[in-house]
């Protein structure tokens, strides 16, 4: 399977009913995009990060890129990766998972993540520009 | 509608800090300046010193940017906004403070 598979299990958990799911369905929606991520930048040949800190190498590679596209990916991941941490980790009443609408939010950016990633690999010249903007 | 003056800003005395010891108080003010008078639908701005948890060394200063939940989704101005922010700043600003639009909550 790949990553982005758990987009379509985010997109299922986001319609249930309790807060548990909206937590639920934002994790998998970070771990959708982060996963992609991972695999595309090890397909461009760059290391594999290390399992210490996975989440900060793939997001920094991109964050720090000077190419646009990986930029605005990074900037996703970010955005991302705060909300997963609290549905993950603080679990007192948020705000965040009162109703489904940041959960939904979440898996919109995803899938503009990805359409930006998707438009990368498909272009080779967009996509050695993309490669020769990253620091390993 | 909400005017941009009625736009709260709260700002933790931990996330005041963590900017003055980055030296990015210019650019945060910015940030929040942008985001504040720019952002469709913004209601308040709230900002925190977030841990990293699993996912990072360094805790980040988190601008989350409420917004009325009808007007969370499918809203242009926050692209609009996310694009000035990356041509503006350096990585390392983005870096270390980060900006999330999210929920305003019930209500608003």
């Amino acid at each position: 399977m790949n990553g982005r598979q758990f987009l379509d299990l985010a997109r299922e958990v986001a319609t249930g009913a309790t807060e548990l799911h909206w937590r639920g369905s934002a994790i998998h929606t970070y771990y959708a995009l982060l996963l992609e991520c991972r695999d595309v930048q090890i397909r461009w040949g760059l290391p594999i990060p290390h399992r210490h800190n996975l989440h900060a190498t793939v997001r920094l590679r991109f964050q720090y890129a000077t190419e646009r596209t990986p930029k605005r990916i990074g900037d996703f991941l970010e955005r991302l990766v705060n909300l997963r941490n609290l549905a993950s980790y603080e679990l007192s009443t948020r705000i965040e998972f009162q109703n489904s609408q940041a959960a939904i939010r979440a898996i919109q950016m995803a899938n503009d993540a990805l359409a930006l990633l998707d438009a990368i690999e498909a272009d080779p010249a967009r996509r050695v520009a993309a490669i020769a903007s990253i620091r390993p | 509608m909400t005017t941009t003056s009625e736009v709260l800003v709260t700002v933790t005395p931990e996330a005041a800090a963590r900017v003055a010891e980055l030296g990015f108080q210019k650019e945060f003010e910015q940030l929040v300046e942008r985001a504040r008078t720019t952002i469709q639908g913004v209601r308040w701005l709230e900002v925190r010193r977030e841990p990293p948890y699993d996912t990072g060394d360094e805790e980040q200063v988190v601008i989350w940017i409420r917004i009325a939940d009808n007007q969370l989704l499918n809203n242009p101005s926050i692209d609009t906004f996310i694009d000035w922010k990356l041509e503006t700043f350096s990585p390392d600003v983005c870096w270390h403070i980060s900006t999330v639009e999210t929920v305003a909550g019930p209500g608003t």
